[in-house]
């Protein structure tokens, strides 16, 4: 047999001091009316505005503007959302891309480092010139350095 | 009696299959087609191997199994192994390289043959990654493997490939100079190279700090983690549809793996001393990665940067160091290989049928490819983390985790899965629902059998790992407690000494 406190067990806990459910259910009883009876005055205001009197309608919009226009416009909350989360969200994943990873890391990381060494290669085959003199010229100012170290080194 | 060497055998088989391609002669047509069979086949018995080895594995201890243990080099050991850990990621490479052949079976078209021997040569070397116990072998194949990545990316890849290759080539190498740096001074430190060993000699506390250092710019770059992550969405982008499922598929969890196999066992007082650290990379890697998807308009790259954002999860379900945490990024990471391959798959469905990857050129497909749709959706939410799909479990316990660590942590990294719902859902509209624009579109034929062959499996995966994940974490579940058991203590008796050292 299905046994239902043992196959839920201990998942849905309410604790005593949690009385929400048990208080809602012995609210006064004209709270429970409420629904049925603000739901019997939208229906009949409904056909007041538009059964019996159609003018009714045109002349509420012009007296009360502001409110017409932000009910009308679900308290613009749809635009509110669009500007807050959408845009800023759409915004902020181009800068990250752009600036961050193009203009960022990958101009300062891989793609600089892979420029640098390039220009790096162009500035060295500069040397190998072919002409033996240049090659000799470089030797004996290598030596000059090499041995001025050690001179120096020992000196200190 | 000499046993069976099962790891050994599905390391190498892949290679005995590129001897047999290699052999093949013949008209292009001939060979083209025998090159493709003889690599299907031999991928199909690697993975019998593999669930050989699943069904035989033995999840009541911590223990490496299937070991094998030869002499190479002195001191350096060709040793085999695996625990729950590494398990399933060579299952995991076992399932996907079949998938991956068959996906590559109409697609690729120039160089077929190699690009056979490419893939698996390439599976041979994932496979041999998370078996190896030995560090040098390690590193080996971790570094085999960039090889025929880099031809995959290089030779069949998109416009850029050539950029891409590169990119990707010296990225991983950089990362992984510094690695092997760190293994020649362990070496020096320790006089060993065994895994096992070394996990049980850790090494003076400066000493770790720099270790992990090392260890982190090879794993880090792998993984891939922010900042180091850029030359993931050109790779993903430039390679065929094959080469994209086996990278984010099983490449990216090598960074994870190694984390869980060298940094946390290893160097467990650098890892408690730059945790801090890889909680910030993570967070920035998943929010900033996943604002980056959003505005993606390349349906690849929308995906591979929601990889970066995924596998931000995992490095902060592991350097959690709660049991947890570490078994959802275990999980994150099967299920991701699961789900990102599929999505890659998914793109290569209508790439081979329109040639663009461009969000904008397609839409309303819901209405000429409807079990397309289907599909795709199911990996869709899969990578959203809906429950009762396997995104759903790693993604929740990995923030179970990281809430025990801290609960700011954990509230940023929750803002990822919101955007992880906006970018996914955003592509599934603008691509399967919206308007029709262009008339090629219209004309796209639904699934044939070839892409049901590989879709379905996958499929069938991802909900029943969503709704039952116990095959999984029945397996990791003990290796994973001992490794947080060894970690504690670790950090434990270091603290003691210091406290001991700091009253004289």
């Amino acid at each position: 047999m299905w046994n239902r406190t043992a196959f839920w067990g201990d998942a849905l806990v309410v604790r005593a001091e949690n009385d929400t459910l048990k208080a809602a259910h012995n609210v006064p009883e004209w709270v429970k009316l409420l629904p049925l009876i603000v739901g019997l005055l939208g229906i009949a205001t409904a056909y007041l505005f538009y059964m019996f009197k159609p003018g009714l309608p045109g002349r509420f919009k012009a007296a009360f503007r502001a409110l017409h226009t932000l009910f009308y416009n679900k308290w613009f909350f749809d635009e509110i959302y669009d500007r807050l989360f959408v845009r800023t969200a759409r915004c902020a994943g181009m800068i990250f891309w752009k600036r961050g990873d193009q203009n960022t890391i990958d101009r300062f990381g891989p793609d600089g480092a892979a420029k640098q060494s390039q220009k790096l290669s162009h500035l060295l085959s500069k040397f190998q010139s072919g002409y033996v003199f240049q090659y000799a010229f470089m030797m004996i100012i290598g030596l000059v350095a090499i041995i001025s170290w050690f001179v120096f080194r020992a000196g200190a | 009696m000499i046993e069976f060497p099962l790891l050994s055998v599905m390391t190498f088989l892949p290679l005995a299959g590129v001897f047999l391609i290699l052999m093949i002669r013949g008209d292009r047509e001939d060979v083209e087609r025998n090159s493709r069979h003889v690599a299907l086949f031999t991928s199909f018995f690697v993975l019998a191997f593999a669930i050989f080895m699943y069904l035989r594995f033995d999840p009541s201890t911590a223990d490496f199994q299937f070991v094998e243990k030869h002499k190479w080099l002195p001191g350096i050991a060709y040793h085999m192994g695996v625990d729950g850990i590494s398990m399933l990621f060579v299952l995991l490479a076992a399932f996907l390289t079949p998938i991956c052949i068959v996906a590559a079976w109409d697609s690729i078209k120039t160089r077929v043959k190699e690009f056979m021997i490419a893939f698996l040569v390439l599976e041979s070397f994932m496979i041999g990654t998370f078996c190896a116990l030995d560090a040098v072998l390690f590193y080996v194949f971790f570094e085999g493997v960039l090889l025929p990545m880099f031809l995959i990316i290089g030779i069949w890849g998109g416009p850029r490939r050539v950029y891409a290759s590169y990119k990707f080539f010296l990225y991983t190498l950089l990362g992984s100079v510094l690695m092997l740096l760190a293994l020649l001074t362990l070496y020096a430190q320790v006089g060993s190279t065994d895994i096992p060993t070394l996990m049980a000699s850790p090494v003076a506390r400066d000493m770790q700090l720099w270790l992990w250092l090392a260890f982190f710019a090879s794993f880090a770059v792998k993984m891939p983690m922010w900042p180091v992550h850029t030359w993931l969405p050109d790779a993903h982008v430039e390679a065929p549809t094959a080469g994209s499922v086996i990278l984010a598929g099983v490449l990216l969890k090598m960074g994870g793996y190694g984390f869980l196999r060298f940094s946390l066992p290893m160097f467990p007082e650098a890892t408690l001393y730059f945790a801090p650290m890889v909680y910030w990379l993570s967070i920035i890697a998943i929010i900033y990665t996943s604002l980056v998807a959003l505005v993606q308009e390349d349906m690849k790259k929308l995906i591979a940067y929601s990889s970066v954002a995924h596998m931000g999860f995992v490095t902060l379900g592991i350097f959690s160091a709660t049991t947890q945490g570490v078994e959802g990024a275990i999980f994150q990471m099967l299920s991701h290989g699961l789900i990102s391959g599929a999505l890659f798959l998914c793109v290569g469905v209508v790439y081979d049928r329109l040639h663009t990857r461009e969000i904008s050129r397609y839409g309303g497909l819901v209405n000429n490819m409807p079990r397309y749709a289907t599909i795709f959706m199911v990996f869709m939410l899969a990578s959203v983390g809906l429950p009762g799909t396997s995104g759903f479990v790693g993604e929740f316990l990995v923030l179970l985790g990281a809430f025990q660590v801290s609960t700011i942590v954990a509230a940023f990294a929750a803002t990822g899965v919101i955007l992880g719902a906006a970018y996914m859902l955003l592509l599934y509209r603008r691509v399967i629902f919206g308007p029709q624009e262009n008339e090629d579109t219209f004309k796209m034929p639904d699934l044939n059998a070839r892409e049901y062959g590989m879709l379905v499996p996958l499929v069938i995966l991802v909900l029943w790992l969503g709704i039952n994940p116990a095959p999984i974490m029945d397996k990791i579940s003990v290796s994973v407690d001992h490794l947080l058991t060894n970690y504690n203590a670790h950090i434990e008796s270091a603290q003691a000494i210091q406290a001991e050292g700091g009253g004289k």
